[in-house]
């Protein structure tokens, strides 16, 4: 990131200046290799209290030309490429308040540094749940789940972060909060800076409280499990589905290795429906018949085999430390014949699984395999009009792959580093991690 | 201002006679719907493609000439008002369909088509394109202005609908955004920067949207209340207990009349919701509306009356739909001024008695129309163009409205945008967040030459 060189006026050490802002108990010098990304080591960790702190850390950081990488969860902080620098860790970790659950309004306002088990502990108690689902999503953050931008398995029916963050409070490098949106479900008040911030990997600004719009529990859910000897006849049975007038939450095709993940031996295509009970059923019978009919074995789950299941599904890409992740995303209606092309063609021992009401395509493998597959897919996806992430991967990998793949076009990206400059003009916020190395 | 002759040259190079400099045309494109006086451009040009948007542009930004973008000039605060002169590019003949896709749910349109020409091409197919405003706007003017309509408690609005764009830049440079896949394309999202920029970043020229299965069954119905509370009560609860009602529409006692007057309708004079509800089955949608009968009921609801068949249906929406010309003949030569805020639904009982109780004590007569199910309502003040202490009265009760909405955590516009009328309003709502907005708008376009002097005040 180029810009005005930031000035040094102070001599004093970042993390000693750090140290006197928030008190000694709050910043870490020693065993920074914990905190480290992609590699890079920071020199300090810190641990602010609230939102004007945030802000304080960024103030100095800026000024001293440290460069700092907001930390929530941890979860996801394979995503992108090795930060150019990494001087500052920012934990989120104490911005853990719920706000302002307004339960009759069906929204929540919280720190962005909340686990997200325990909001949904709180909103369940109510009656309600937040439909974010990242992988990992026990030990996930709000504030991580939404500058990553990872959804999950009923995004088909409830959006992905982007749709249900309302409102946001960001620190912005120079030290100054924005707030973006708000309470209501629809603003049209100036640029839409919130939905900048999503998914931006913490480039722009270090989130410190959200609001989100809630859904009410179903009354029941459950998921019905078609297997069979190939992909071809999971992608039949999708498009059966959604040719139909059904209205799934989660539409899931796997591979029998992805299965063998659930304890199942074979392909197949799980399809939840929530709600009220007769339309659940009427999911499970018309589901039912039409797998019947070309010879699909099925299973139903429920309860907590049903939830066993979609945790598999949703933490595809993170089961092994080692493995490497890659998603696809396609066109919808692709999805399901990528699938079916992949499905022949893919190494022995990778798990694949796709949302083809979605788009997306997830798969996990020994990292032995990545060069194999990345240069099989990315043909394939580029075909389809679509784009691939390598979205786990050792640094090494990295040095030798893009992450994003096709990149913006030029001019898209020049507009891009406008936007980059107008939030964080000395690039102090996790420079190089996010697209094209911004 | 007056544009040179040498501009006026330029453009016709690139529109031939597609061109007008007529008082007329001017002044009708310098005001769209808005109660505001026109500022009317000096010239009115109707480019074809996005090739001659992008000379347009380009010219004019050699004579740094504003440019304004006009749709179907249907927004109601001043948004196409030339406030500082310049040339208005009439975006109606970019009307082809590009694409349809059944197998993605998405369409390519030019930004000229508007929603109900795409819906009218989707008949038949098992499709339709879902946000619908009162008028019939533009697919660029809706994704300049962030739409919604009557089905944005189910299907969301052109935030949600918007899948990508092709936006003429300042300097004539065309870019294109986001992409087919639903997951946007890698990088900030440019796509939802452009949606709600209200014309002030670029000139839209491709919008690509998401379609929706029409749904197997599909049933109406309308019911009165005794009271406004009861309505909203009803329509809460029915939020609150996750029945996926697509429409909630909300009128009342003096919209209801206007309606009445204005289609030769009988309904019963009364704060009345307009519900619609669609599902998989019969069965699911007689489900949903019997459980929000149960809960009306319990709120001092009336009889429902049941629209089943299509015709019928289509009738008591285009009742809803022309509300607002209801509104205005109610006092012929009238004019409407609008507001439309947004509040947190927990807060909307409270916020449209607190409005109505204002309005009580006001000589104007001003119905009341809202999409409840989203917090949000609007408010038409019927007055006389000629008598100014009528607009100063619309004025007052509008701002004591929206104090009131962003004091209850709500936002000066849920969907009518900011253009020129509520300028005044972005300060307080924003803070900070403003300077992020002004450095963006200087980066995209630093000779201030898109749409000038609105949205975001520099
Ligand atoms: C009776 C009535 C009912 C309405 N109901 C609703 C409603 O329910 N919901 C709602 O949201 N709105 C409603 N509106 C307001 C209005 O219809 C919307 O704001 C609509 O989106 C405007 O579209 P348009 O094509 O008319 O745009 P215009 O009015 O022509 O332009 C609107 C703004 O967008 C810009 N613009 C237009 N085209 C482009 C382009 N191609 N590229 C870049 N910028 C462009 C213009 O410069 C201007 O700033 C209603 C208006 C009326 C009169």
């Amino acid at each position: 990131m180029s810009g005005p060189p930031a000035p040094r006026a102070d001599p004093t050490p970042v993390a000693a200046r750090l140290e006197s802002l928030l008190g000694a108990g709050a910043v870490t010098t020693a065993g920074c290799e914990a905190w480290a990304t992609d590699g890079v080591v920071p020199r300090a960790v810190v641990l602010p209290a609230d939102a004007d702190q945030v802000a304080a850390v960024l103030r100095v950081c800026d000024q001293a030309g440290a460069a700092v990488v907001p930390w929530g969860g941890g979860t996801a902080m394979t995503l992108g490429y090795p930060p150019a620098r990494a001087d500052v860790v920012l934990r989120t970790e104490r911005l853990d308040a719920i706000i302002d659950h307004d339960p009759s309004n069906l929204t929540v306002t919280v720190g962005a540094g909340i686990a997200l088990r325990r909001l949904q502990e709180v909103l369940g108690a109510h009656g309600q749940w937040l439909p974010l689902e990242p992988p990992l999503a026990e030990r996930a953050t709000a504030g991580g789940a939404v500058a990553s931008g990872l959804g999950g398995p009923r995004r088909l029916a409830y959006g992905s972060a982007r749709d249900l963050v309302i409102g946001a409070r960001a620190a912005l490098a120079q030290g100054t909060v924005v707030a973006c949106g708000g309470k209501t479900v629809k603003n049209v008040a100036g640029y839409d800076l919130g939905k900048l911030v999503v998914g931006s990997l913490g480039t722009l600004g270090v989130l410190t409280e959200l609001t989100f719009r809630l859904i009410p529990r179903p009354e029941s859910s459950r998921t019905l499990a078609a297997w069979a000897s190939d992909m071809a006849a999971v992608a039949a049975l999708a498009r059966r589905v959604f040719d139909s007038a059904l209205t799934p939450v989660a539409v899931v095709g796997v591979n029998a290795h992805a299965a063998a993940r659930a304890g199942r031996g074979a392909a197949g295509l799980l399809v939840r429906s929530e709600g009220v009970e007769p339309a659940v059923r009427r999911h499970e019978r018309d589901i039912g018949a039409w797998a019947a009919a070309v010879g699909m074995e099925t299973e139903a789950f429920e309860g907590e085999a049903e939830t066993a299941l979609w945790k598999v599904v949703r933490d595809v890409g993170w089961w092994e430390d080692t493995g490497v992740a890659l998603r696809a995303s396609v066109p919808p209606g692709a999805a399901a014949d990528l699938a079916v092309a992949l499905a022949r063609a893919l190494p022995e021992g990778t798990a694949m699984v796709v949302h083809p009401g979605v788009g997306t395509l997830w798969l996990e493998a020994p990292a032995a395999d990545a060069a194999v597959l990345i240069a099989l897919l990315r043909p394939l996806v580029e075909r389809a009009a679509g784009h691939l992430l390598l979205a786990r991967a050792p640094a090494a990998l990295k040095a030798a792959h893009e992450v994003w793949t096709p990149g913006p076009q030029a001019r898209a990206l020049a507009l891009m580093r406008e936007v980059k400059r107008a939030f964080d003009p000395r690039g102090t916020l996790s420079p190089g991690r996010f697209v094209s190395r911004l | 201002m007056t544009v040179a002759a040498g501009l006026l040259d330029e453009l016709r190079a690139v529109v031939g006679d597609r061109l007008t400099t007529s008082a007329a045309a001017r002044e009708q494109h310098g005001r769209g719907e808005s109660y505001l006086p026109s500022y009317p451009p000096d010239a009115v040009v109707f480019p074809e493609s996005a090739a001659e948007v992008q000379a347009l542009v380009r010219a004019c930004a050699r004579h740094r000439v504003p440019v304004v973008p006009f749709g179907a000039g249907t927004s109601l605060e001043g948004h196409v008002a030339a406030v500082r002169g310049g040339v208005c590019l009439d975006m109606s003949r970019m009307n082809r369909i590009l694409r349809v896709s059944f197998e993605d749910l998405d369409a390519t349109v030019e930004a000229g088509v508007t929603h109900r020409q795409l819906n009218r091409h989707l008949e038949g197919r098992g499709l339709f394109f879902s946000v619908d405003p009162g008028a019939d706007a533009t697919l660029g003017g809706m994704a300049a202005t962030r739409a919604s309509g009557t089905t944005a408690v189910r299907y969301g609005t052109m935030r949600e609908a918007v899948l990508a764009l092709a936006v003429v830049l300042a300097d004539g440079r065309l870019i294109r955004t986001g992409g087919r896949a639903r997951k946007s394309a890698s990088g900030y999202d440019l796509t939802r920067l452009f949606v709600g920029s209200e014309g002030t970043l670029g000139i839209i020229t491709e919008v690509t949207v998401r379609l929706h299965g029409l749904p197997e069954a599909v049933s109406v119905a309308t019911c009165p209340f005794a009271t406004i509370e009861g309505a909203v009560a009803t329509v809460i609860t029915a939020v609150q207990l996750g029945v996926p009602v697509a429409r909630i529409e909300l009128l009342d006692e003096v919209q209801v009349d206007a309606v009445n007057r204005y289609a030769g309708l009988a309904y019963p004079v009364a704060p009345t919701l307009f519900f619609e509800f669609h599902g998989p089955s019969e069965g699911s949608v007689v489900e949903q509306a019997e459980l929000v009968r149960r809960i009306a009921a319990g709120h001092g609801g009336g009889e429902f009356r049941w629209a089943q068949a299509p015709e019928e249906r289509a009738r008591l929406w285009k009742a809803r739909h022309d509300a607002y010309f209801a509104a205005l003949a109610l006092r012929p030569g009238a004019v409407g001024v609008t507001t439309d805020v947004c509040v947190p639904i927990s807060h909307l009982a409270e916020c449209i008695v607190e409005t109505k109780r204002d309005l009580a004590g006001s000589p104007l007569v001003v119905p009341l129309v809202g999409h409840v199910g989203d917090g949000n309502f609007h408010l038409v003040y019927v007055i006389d163009p000629n008598v100014p202490a009528e607009l100063a009265e619309a004025k007052r009760l509008g701002e004591r409205l929206v104090r009131r909405a962003l004091a209850m955590g709500g936002t000066c516009t849920g969907e009518h945008g900011v253009g020129l009328g509520k300028l005044g309003f972005m300060a307080e709502e924003h803070g900070e967040a403003l300077e992020v907005m002004r450095a963006i708008k200087r980066a995209l376009d630093p000779l201030n030459l898109m749409n000038p002097d609105k949205l975001v005040p520099m």
